[in-house]
């Protein structure tokens, strides 16, 4: 094929070849574009220790992608304050059927516990916001327990540009004294 | 320490089983036990580790609330009510005082 003709052979090839071959590579890059990427999950894996917090804290570690919905930003300037909303919006919060807990947890943060909401029927609808802070750029988990028993989660990434801790954590004592002189 | 001051939000009047939205928010350092002063000293953790919202008497909503939680919290959440009565929040702080509030609603 032509792209692979050495330079001296370049004076052989005929203007309706090129274009045939212009043609044919042009295909075959569109033909590549449109092959679906693999699969993938839009939840990252849990890590190992979360799980076993999880299963200290909640009585389990197995959970459904869904339902849960975490709202933050994608980026955040500073992590002292990043607004949250989780909700379970597709819940409707009868005595049957309701959530019962909503549980946020991070990373990255020194402390991966951010908040535990605990729900009742009269809680209308499991929604809530607050703002939190965020150590670093990190994911952000959010876990549900139904009252029929079953558990649902989902991730968010918040990328962070200026830690929650910034400096004055990460500096060893002698450099933050001196800082502070 | 500072006086506290809490800021509520909430609606007078409700019908019957609607869903309305509450906001509260407390002044507090939510100091997280990781961050140094600017002598050097360790900041002990000093934060509300809970916050409940009760409708005459029973508890309608509870948080609880770790390090990560920022400075001043903030809340918004929501409730559906069939009879009126008296709703109560409740701060719980880690030295031992609850900060509390109220407010009447009608529910018609």
């Amino acid at each position: 094929m032509l792209v692979h003709g050495n330079p001296s052979s370049c004076a052989q090839i005929g203007r309706r070849n090129a274009l045939k071959g212009l043609a044919g590579s042009t295909g075959l890059i569109m033909a590549l574009s449109v092959v679906p990427l693999p699969a993938e999950s839009a939840v990252p894996d849990i890590p190992e220790w979360m799980l076993n917090l999880l299963s200290d804290r909640l009585g389990r570690t197995k959970f459904q992608e869904g339902r849960v919905h975490l709202a933050m930003p994608d980026r955040a300037d500073t992590g002292l304050s990043v607004p949250l909303v989780a909700s379970v919006p597709d819940s409707p919060m009868t005595g049957e059927e309701h959530v019962k807990s909503l549980h946020v947890l991070t990373t990255r943060n020194p402390q991966p516990l951010v908040t535990d909401y605990y729900f009742t029927p009269r809680s209308g609808i499991a929604k809530v916001s607050q703002r939190i802070r965020l150590a670093q750029s990190q994911n952000v988990f959010g876990f549900a327990l139904m009252s029929d028993n079953s558990a649902w989660m989902t991730a968010k990434h918040v990328s962070v540009s200026l830690g929650a801790c910034a400096a004055e954590i990460f500096l060893p004592d002698a450099q933050r004294s001196r800082r502070s002189k | 320490m500072a006086k506290m001051r809490i800021r509520k939000s909430l609606p007078a009047t409700v019908r019957r089983g609607e869903v309305f939205e509450l906001k509260t928010l407390v002044t507090h350092p939510m100091d997280n036990g990781f961050m140094y002063s600017r002598d050097g000293e360790l900041i002990p953790r000093h934060i509300i580790h809970r916050f409940e919202a009760l409708h005459n008497g029973q508890v309608i909503f509870r948080a609880d609330w770790h390090e990560a939680v920022s400075t001043n919290p903030f809340i918004s959440f929501f409730a559906a009510l069939e009879e009126s009565g008296l709703i109560e929040f409740r701060w719980y702080d880690d030295d031992g005082t609850v900060y509390t509030d109220s407010a009447e609603i009608e529910v018609v």
